[in-house]
């Protein structure tokens, strides 16, 4: 077969291009650390990266949630905690006046409990990092219980307050001061330790009618102390859940970060290889062309 | 005296051997040379008795290398190759901006609704409300950025378009003047070789330009040049031109027109070569592309927005659209050949319904024709109002006066979308994270019952219902009934109580279940205060799972997804095979080539060869003057 010298060259030109853009590819597979530099690398690949990644980002998102619930969570049981507490002191005052005291006594057990009212009220009007109540519902900016003669004036509301932990599940993340003191029920703490104050505190109360406004008194707070225990198991399971779906949520993350390794990221030792020996092959080309090209009869003429 | 002669004809012959090849080293880079060979016949004869004496040699022609089935397989692949490596050229424009995974669209998005979680679990903060907007503009400007670039690619494929007829139209009247030249030296029955060679070398590059087809008349040898179309561009001595012009639907739109420009031949792939690889792009690839971002863009815009509308900002006020409406964005254009003056209006209806197809709409014997161009589906009706609604393409439609008949309309409904993305809020507080009603369970209920809080119903669209935020009292009578008090619920009684069924009244809906005692009161009201109400904006976060939002079954990420594994497919199928006509073409022209391509060592030894014969010719004369010497010396 005759060879056409200015098409030879032109091949050799359209070989060592193809040589140096295989070359290229290696080399910004490795300059990248990925596989996958335009979708066309591996378009089924680039498609299942991008679903993988949008993935992750949810993952990451539900674990973002958690951690923020996680912190609102522990913060409400920390003042369930105080709460509770503060509500058992009221109680054993309560059982403590059961003895028919004297005067002096009443006076000072209504005076402890003023301050137990004071420090209840404080808790009940506990607020986070933000500023925001925490026992009003959703409305963070309005003081949910004020003191009023009587009963406790709530004004919160009764929302919760919901976070997304899954693709579906949305989960409760606080309780409303209704439901942590039984506003507008006879065991309204604040309504039971304000009416003992006044009785303890009314001289003329004494005997049967002494009794039983101590039992009314302990009732009214031994509920109350119910209330706020029911309310704490509901966020230990609460704190539970966040737990587990914090696990799942890690779980999900780094199956999702191994699957994008694996889709997108270059094997270097492979890439490594294989640019070297792309190396070779464009050296040998380059050999072969510029000796080739020296050789022409009409050097000899 | 015949020697002297004999050697003359011998010398020139030779000279005309070393003229080849000269000629041959001359133009071995010349390309669409094709080798010369000198071609050598013995004179006539001289009768001398009884034999004949030969009188010499003559060049009987310079013939050109020339076969025209390797050279006809070469112009079939040259023009494949063409198209693929034109198209390849396009679509790699595309798919390296839609590579990176981290910066693109997708990361875009994932931050946007990253956002909405993040104000879900900070409703009142101004700072993650300001970072909402901030993600909110950063989808905006993603989508707009990437829109901008799709349109500048629809401003290069127009001045492409506009180039190549114009080099199309310049090759073509230069072959017609060729064929006049060579047809009046082939009648007088030369062989123009080097002429030969020049048109064969414009063919082909007109053949790479509009993919050509070739039909060389037997006689005069002209070359009569077709498109695909049937359109003859070249046809003897005259070259009919091709137009670049306006479409006659979109100003902006470059198509290609016969030279009168009434007839538009760019239409359903009818041109190859370089231009026709340019117009597939544009319809197969580029219109796709920034219709299915559109798609996506409008989507986006109406999902939140409809959501939106149904929350409550930090204010207390119902919540406003967050971008800006997309409605009125789908483009209808009127053919500039209609004979009437009709204007027709195309606006979204329902995002979720739209395709990435655009549409035709034409009017005859009294019906309206609405055809959808990806794939020829149609509907016919005789409004067209109530045509769009059948359709249930997403959009509806109108028009301004009634058309004449053969009126058309191009309909493009998602594409404008790809650059007019904007938030249409600045104010944080704006935002509408919570929703406007919530319940309340009365403190002196006895029953277990519990109430859900109310979501508004996404059928709820502004204008919202009056009554929305309007009080609304359930009593229960028993554990089996109960009696509504309220404006706008009809004030019904002795409701039969399902637990955990819907309720719904004046555009929202709760559920109550548990066992209720009777004399149990919930009250439904206006949200005020709930600063922390997050609501809408897990509402609106979930819309990141919602696979109703495209066409009915995609997310808004997955219908990304799709079109990066579109564009990634069809660059990888094509460069596929751009790399096979690669192939074939040089094979081709290696072999094409190994028949009309100069070979240096070759004509170094032909150079040789003449040189001998052009020496020993040369001693033939000498011996001749010898002899004629040694006659005249006999004389003296």
């Amino acid at each position: 077969m005759r060879i056409s010298t200015a098409f030879s060259f032109q091949m050799n030109t359209t070989a060592l291009q193809s040589r140096l853009a295989d070359l290229n590819q290696v080399q910004q597979q490795i300059a990248t650390g990925r596989r996958i530099v335009t979708p066309s690398d591996d378009p089924v690949g680039a498609a299942y990266a991008l679903q993988v990644a949008q993935e992750l980002a949810k993952s990451s998102n539900y674990t973002a949630n958690i951690t923020a619930a996680k912190t609102v969570v522990n913060r409400e049981s920390v003042a369930l905690d105080a709460i509770r507490k503060v509500l058992v002191s009221a109680r054993s005052v309560a059982t403590g006046a059961a003895g028919n005291p004297d005067t002096q006594t009443r006076t000072q057990d209504a005076n402890y409990l003023q301050e137990i009212y004071q420090d209840l009220l404080g808790y009940a009007n506990s607020t986070d990092s933000n500023g925001n109540y925490m026992f009003s519902g959703s409305k963070g900016s309005t003081t949910p219980f004020q003191q009023v003669t009587g009963a406790s004036n709530y004004q919160g509301d009764n929302l919760q307050q919901s976070i997304a932990i899954s693709n579906s599940r949305q989960i409760p993340i606080n309780d409303s001061g209704q439901s942590v003191f039984g506003v507008g029920t006879a065991n309204d703490p604040f309504k039971v330790i304000d009416q003992f104050i006044t009785d303890l505190r009314n001289g003329a109360l004494t005997g049967t009618a002494f009794d039983t406004a101590v039992s009314t008194a302990l009732t009214g707070l031994s509920n109350a102390v119910d209330t706020v225990v029911n309310v704490q198991d509901q966020v230990g399971v609460r704190s539970q859940e966040l737990d587990d779906a914090q696990t799942a949520q890690t779980n999900f993350t780094s199956q999702f970060q191994n699957e994008l390794e694996r889709v997108e990221s270059v094997d270097m030792q492979k890439a490594a290889l294989q640019l070297q020996a792309q190396q070779l092959s464009l050296q040998a080309l380059q050999q072969t062309v510029a000796s080739t090209g020296k050789l022409s009869l009409f050097n000899f003429l | 005296m015949s020697t002297l002669s004999i050697g003359l004809t011998a010398l020139q012959a030779a000279q005309m051997g070393l003229d080849t090849v000269g000629h041959n080293i001359a133009n071995v880079n010349t390309i669409g040379f094709r080798r010369q060979q000198l071609v050598l016949a013995t004179n006539d004869p001289v009768p001398s008795g009884n034999s004949f004496i030969g009188q010499g040699v003559n060049v009987a022609t310079i013939s050109r290398s020339y076969n025209d089935f390797l050279e006809r397989q070469v112009s079939q692949n040259e023009s494949q190759f063409s198209y693929f490596d034109q198209y390849l050229q396009g679509l790699q424009q595309i798919n390296n901006v839609m590579g990176d995974r981290t910066v693109g669209f997708s990361a875009a998005i994932q931050k946007f609704f990253k956002s909405w979680n993040d104000l879900a679990g900070n409703p009142s903060s101004v700072p993650t409300r300001q970072a909402a907007l901030g993600a909110a503009n950063a989808v905006a400007d993603n989508i707009n950025g990437l829109g901008n670039y799709l349109e500048s690619l629809q401003g290069g494929i127009n001045s492409q378009i506009t180039g190549l007829v114009s080099k199309i139209n310049s090759l073509a009247s230069g072959i017609a003047g060729m064929n006049q030249r060579i047809s009046a030296i082939v009648s007088s029955g030369l062989s123009p070789n080097d002429l030969l060679d020049q048109r064969d070398q414009m063919a082909s590059d007109l053949n790479k330009l509009a993919g050509t087809t070739v039909i060389k008349d037997p006689t005069s040898g002209n070359f009569n040049i077709f498109m695909a179309s049937g359109y003859q561009l070249v046809g003897e001595g005259s070259a009919h031109a091709i137009s670049a012009n306006s479409s006659p639907y979109d100003p902006t739109r470059t198509e290609v027109f016969d030279a009168s420009g009434s007839l538009q031949l760019s239409v359903n792939s009818s041109i190859g070569g370089q231009l026709g690889a340019a117009l597939d792009f544009r319809s197969n690839v580029l219109d796709l592309t920034q219709n299915s971002l559109g798609r996506i863009a409008m989507a986006l815009s109406q999902s939140v927005n409809d959501q939106h509308q149904l929350g409550q900002d930090l204010n207390g006020a119902a919540g406003g659209v967050f971008f800006n409406s997309m409605t009125s964005l789908p483009q209808a254009f009127a053919s500039s050949k209609n004979t009437s003056a009709a204007v027709v209006t195309a606006a979204v209806v329902d995002a979720s319904q739209l395709t990435t197809s655009d549409y035709s709409l034409s009017f005859s014997a009294g019906v309206y024709t609405l055809n959808r161009l990806s794939d020829g589906q149609s509907w016919s009706n005789a409004n067209v109002a109530t045509l769009a609604t059948t359709a249930a393409q997403g959009f509806s439609l109108s028009i301004s006066a009634a058309p004449n008949a053969g009126d058309t309309f191009l309909i493009r409904p998602t594409s404008a979308a790809t650059t007019n993305m904007g938030v249409a809020i600045s104010d944080p507080s704006k935002i509408a994270v919570a929703a406007p009603v919530s319940a309340s369970t009365s403190a002196a209920n006895t029953g277990t019952a519990q109430i859900t809080q109310p979501t508004v119903n996404t059928s709820n669209q502004p204008p919202l219902n009056a009554n929305l935020t309007s009080t609304v009292t359930f009593t229960f009578t028993g554990a089996a009934a109960f009696d509504v008090v309220g404006a706008g619920t009809g004030n019904p009684v002795g409701v039969v109580y399902t637990s955990g069924g819907n309720i719904t009244y004046n555009g929202w809906t709760l559920q109550i279940s548990g066992t209720p005692a009777a004399g149990d009161v919930f009250t439904i009201g206006p949200n005020t205060g709930g600063t922390l109400d997050n609501r809408n904006a897990l509402a609106i976060a979930a819309l990141q799972n919602d696979k109703t939002m495209i066409s009915g079954n995609n997310t808004l990420e997955s219908a990304y997804t799709t079109l990066v594994a579109y564009i990634g497919n069809t660059a990888d199928e094509t460069s596929i095979n751009q790399k096979a006509q690669k192939n074939l073409l040089d094979q081709a022209q290696q072999a094409q080539q190994s028949v009309s391509g100069v070979n240096l060592d070759e004509e170094a030894a032909n150079l040789i060869h003449y040189q001998q014969s052009y020496q020993a010719s040369a001693q033939i004369i000498k011996t001749a003057n010898t002899l004629f010497d040694t006659l005249l010396s006999l004389g003296g």
